[in-house]
């Protein structure tokens, strides 16, 4: 496992991490359901950074940053091939968000533009608890 | 567990593949073609983008000056300003005419280059230079390139859900004349057999986009290996040395910076029509391999020679704007100042061809207030711009009338 890879992991983790003590929060009875931390994804040719995200299950905030040259897009989709979120553009430079509940389960985050999930624009994500 | 993930992508891929081959099987491929074929696919992809040799973004995106004033900027893809027309004749000359790049422009060397044909469908696979090119025999034919996605941006208008990809008005599309050498002249020269059914042109971009067409459609009289473009040698963001003409066709269709053109016995697949630009939505069913029904050719619709919005001065104008079919040349176009409730027909202006456009004009007496223009294209076979077009996730072909904003002062 390259070092890369392994930070991506980490990344993952720690979102989750995030994620279970906002959700833990929101249960104290004490402030007001709290949404996860929002998930940082960056796209660009022809990849995503990171390629793999393991999340819980539920309501979750992806911010898409195109740090490309060229338009992107970011969608997730289920086994199937069926998209369960997406934001349909990204322009260069811009960061989108896109909130989608989530449940347990093997996902892929794709970019669908024409060549680009080809060309290495793929990702999975684990969602569990 | 990074494993896991690993095996279920390639899980995932198999059941694509399987589904992919038993469409293929049943169109007569065998097994070995069909992996021979998916292989070259595949292969041809292997990027590894994040620590890539190539820096993507040292060398601008297009070529050419693409000011503000001409063109609406989507980064790789610039849009053509129709305002912009209304001083121009017939054709866009090259410095406006829409860029729509996969990844970027190419900067291809001539004298290193070359045009490979090959595949089952040629007995002799054959190397052509750009000097041998040039001096086969050029035809010059006028047609437009429009992007398959132009107007897309009218679905979110429409359905209030943005479609995946460029969010182009309608300024996604050229008219041009383009010179080059027959397609089928090519290909007969390598030998092209009786029994080849598809042939595909394959770009020598980051993506080597590529996209097959039906022996039919490549053997057409005015489908052509282009090398000149309005005149001058094909300039590098439309396709230098050589792009594919592909009339009436989706722009996709009109590969630039071809490097190989593989012609086969067997129907021949890519992402570019199996996974984009087919039809996916509500209205439109799975075709596998395919993910929806295969676009191949555009349809009507029509523009103004307007900016989006548009200012007016209150007074006497003469209003125009242009219509265009892949079928036949435009029979009628009406126009509407008062959202459809009334309609008056335009006059047509100059050439009129199919595959091109007409150029249509009309007096307005305009007075002041906000206005929605409309135009309706009906072209000689019958075919008429409708009020609606079903919505699909990648906001393909958007073709309804459509109201243009105009404000008189």
């Amino acid at each position: 496992m390259g070092r890369s890879r392994r930070s991506h992991l980490a990344a993952g983790w720690l979102a989750a991490a995030a994620a279970l003590a906002a959700a833990l929060a929101g249960h104290s009875g004490l402030a007001a359901p709290a949404l996860p931390a929002p998930v940082q994804v960056r796209a660009k040719e022809f990849a995503f950074d990171p390629r793999e995200l393991v999340l819980p299950p539920g309501e979750l905030t992806f911010q898409v940053k195109n740090d490309g040259a060229i338009e992107h897009n970011f969608a997730i989709e289920d086994g199937a091939g069926k998209a369960l979120g997406q934001i349909p553009i990204i322009a260069p430079g811009a960061t989108e968000t896109l909130r989608v509940t989530l449940r347990s389960g093997r996902l892929a985050m794709v970019c669908t533009l024409p060549g680009h999930r080809e060309a290495g624009m793929h990702g999975t994500i684990t969602v569990r608890l | 567990m990074a494993d896991d993930l690993t095996n279920e992508q390639l899980y995932d891929q198999v059941r694509w593949d399987e589904i992919v081959w038993r469409r293929a099987r049943e169109l007569g491929i065998s097994r070995r073609a069909f992996l021979r074929l998916l292989a070259a696919s595949g292969a041809a992809l292997a990027l590894d983008p994040w620590r890539g040799p190539r820096a993507f973004a040292q060398e601008p995106l297009v070529v050419k000056p693409t000011p503000p004033h001409l063109f609406v900027d989507f980064g790789s893809n610039k849009e053509m300003r129709w305002e912009n027309m209304a001083r121009q004749g017939y054709t866009v000359p090259n410095e406006m005419f829409f860029v729509r790049n996969h990844s970027r422009t190419q900067r291809i060397d001539p004298l290193t280059w070359r045009l490979r044909i090959e595949g089952s469908g040629v007995r002799r696979p054959l190397d052509l230079t750009y000097d041998v090119i040039r001096a086969m025999p050029h035809v010059t034919v006028t047609r437009y390139v429009e992007c398959a996605g132009n107007g897309r941006s009218f679905f979110e208008e429409r359905y209030n859900q943005r479609a995946q990809g460029t969010q182009w008005k309608l300024g996604a599309i050229g008219v041009a004349e383009w010179s080059g050498v027959r397609l089928r002249e090519v290909l007969e020269r390598a030998g092209l057999k009786d029994t080849a059914r598809d042939v595909m042109p394959v770009g020598l971009d980051d993506l080597q986009v590529r996209r097959p067409m039906s022996i039919q459609k490549a053997l057409a009289d005015d489908t052509l290996v282009v090398t000149a473009m309005n005149g001058e040698p094909l300039p590098p963001d439309h396709g230098f040395p050589v792009r594919i003409l592909v009339p009436g066709w989706i722009g996709i269709a009109n590969i630039k910076w071809v490097g190989r053109i593989e012609v086969s016995e067997t129907p021949l697949y890519s992402a570019w029509n199996t996974t984009s630009y087919v039809m996916i939505g509500p209205s439109y069913q799975l075709q596998p391999p395919a993910r929806g029904p295969v676009l191949s050719t555009q349809n009507i619709k029509s523009a103004f020679e307007l900016a989006w919005p548009a200012e007016l001065r209150a007074g006497r104008h003469t209003i125009r704007g242009r219509a265009w079919s892949p079928a036949a040349p435009i029979a009628r176009v009406e126009v509407s100042l008062d959202r459809e409730i009334t309609w008056q027909t335009a006059r047509l202006v100059g050439p009129n061809i199919a595959a091109a456009w007409a150029r249509f004009e009309f007096e307005w007496d305009a007075r002041p207030g906000t206005y929605s223009l409309r135009a309706r294209a009906t072209d000689a076979a019958g075919n008429r711009q409708p009020a609606a077009v079903p919505f699909n996730e990648q906001g393909y072909l958007y073709n309804a009338v459509i109201g243009h904003p105009v404000t008189v002062q």
